[in-house]
């Protein structure tokens, strides 16, 4: 890859994915300055790796897998989050004018609940249903078989259902 | 205990929760540290010998005939530098391949003098591929007739 095809790549990655980055990042921490330092992190690690990306997968989960990375060791380092409020979603850059949702009651408790799970829970559940990715793209950006998406999604399910107050006896 | 969601009602929430729209000047910040990271590897190149570089120079020179061409000098920093890596980088353990430019000196590696360096084309300038890094903070400090410059950076685990 030339300089110039680096560079053109990397805008792109930029130009379509800092967004989303920027949101996986926040919801896997629920720390807005973290997620814009992460997001910031894993487009340089980007960048610096984009000569040797071999395309064995697609880029799109490639940099997914380098930003999981980057929250893994953020969690790791700082645990659990603390702050899930209106207040901080709205800093974090939440418009509800423009994005209103109809469940913010039921948002707001699965959203308590997934900052109960552990970060492999939590991520899996963020990219199935947030990102909408396939469980093909999953098992990309996690470096897992297929198989262990799908255990690892039902596991993952019965995880917040558990957080959210429904023990396996309401099954 | 809260009143019971239904499977469809959870994974409504989870697909709804609010998008966020990421802060202003992120994406400024983003290409700005991208632009200097690139810049400093393009004067790294500059500095370093590259054999290829070298023999395609050559080929150059010739098939043009103009072997009275001088090559611009590479401009260097008068004063003893640390150019890799740069001071508060984060880098994993295989990135670190630091660079100092000032001449014979003492350069030391958290406190330890380093042997092992290898000249580059350019007179002054050092490389030092450093092995076994540890994680953690690391400072490489060059002394060069009583002046001082150092670095600090910061090794990640491998992913």
């Amino acid at each position: 890859m030339t300089d110039l095809e680096r560079e053109r790549l990397f805008e792109e990655l930029v130009e379509e994915y800092m967004e989303r980055i920027y949101n996986l990042c926040y919801y896997m921490t629920g720390d807005a300055e973290a997620a814009r330092e992460l997001t910031q992190e894993s487009f340089l690690r980007a960048y610096k790796a984009l000569g040797g990306f071999r395309g064995e997968s697609s880029v799109y989960t490639w940099l997914y897998k380098i930003a999981l990375n980057r929250c893994r060791t953020y969690l790791k380092k700082r645990g659990r989050e603390k702050n899930v409020s209106l207040d901080e979603l709205h800093d974090a850059g939440w418009d509800p004018a423009e994005d209103p949702p109809d469940n913010l009651m039921d948002i707001m408790a699965v959203r308590r609940a997934l900052t109960m799970l552990p970060p492999e829970h939590r991520e899996i559940l963020l990219l199935f249903y947030f990102d909408e990715m396939k469980y093909e793209e999953i098992a990309e950006a996690l470096d897992i078989p297929m198989g262990t998406v799908k255990s690892r999604l039902s596991r993952a399910k019965a995880a917040l259902k558990e957080a959210l107050g429904y023990g396996a006896e309401d099954e | 205990m809260a009143q019971r969601m239904s499977d469809e009602r959870i994974e409504r929430a989870l697909r709804g929760m609010p998008r966020l729209s990421a802060p202003p000047g992120l994406k400024r910040e983003i290409y700005a540290r991208a632009r200097s990271l690139s810049s400093r590897r393009k004067w790294l190149w500059a500095l370093s010998p590259l054999p290829v570089a070298a023999a395609i120079g050559v080929l150059v020179a010739v098939l043009l005939n103009i072997g009275r061409l001088k090559p611009t000098p590479t401009r260097l920093p008068q004063e003893p530098l640390v150019v890799a890596p740069a001071d508060g980088e984060v880098l994993f353990p295989d990135e670190v391949e630091f660079m100092t430019y000032g001449g014979e000196g003492r350069v030391e590696l958290d406190g330890i003098p380093i042997t092992g360096t290898q000249h580059t084309s350019e007179p002054g300038a050092f490389i030092y591929i450093p092995q076994d890094l540890e994680p953690g903070y690391h400072k490489v400090v060059i002394e060069i007739d009583g002046k001082r410059v150092e670095a600090s950076f910061y090794v990640e685990e491998s992913e």
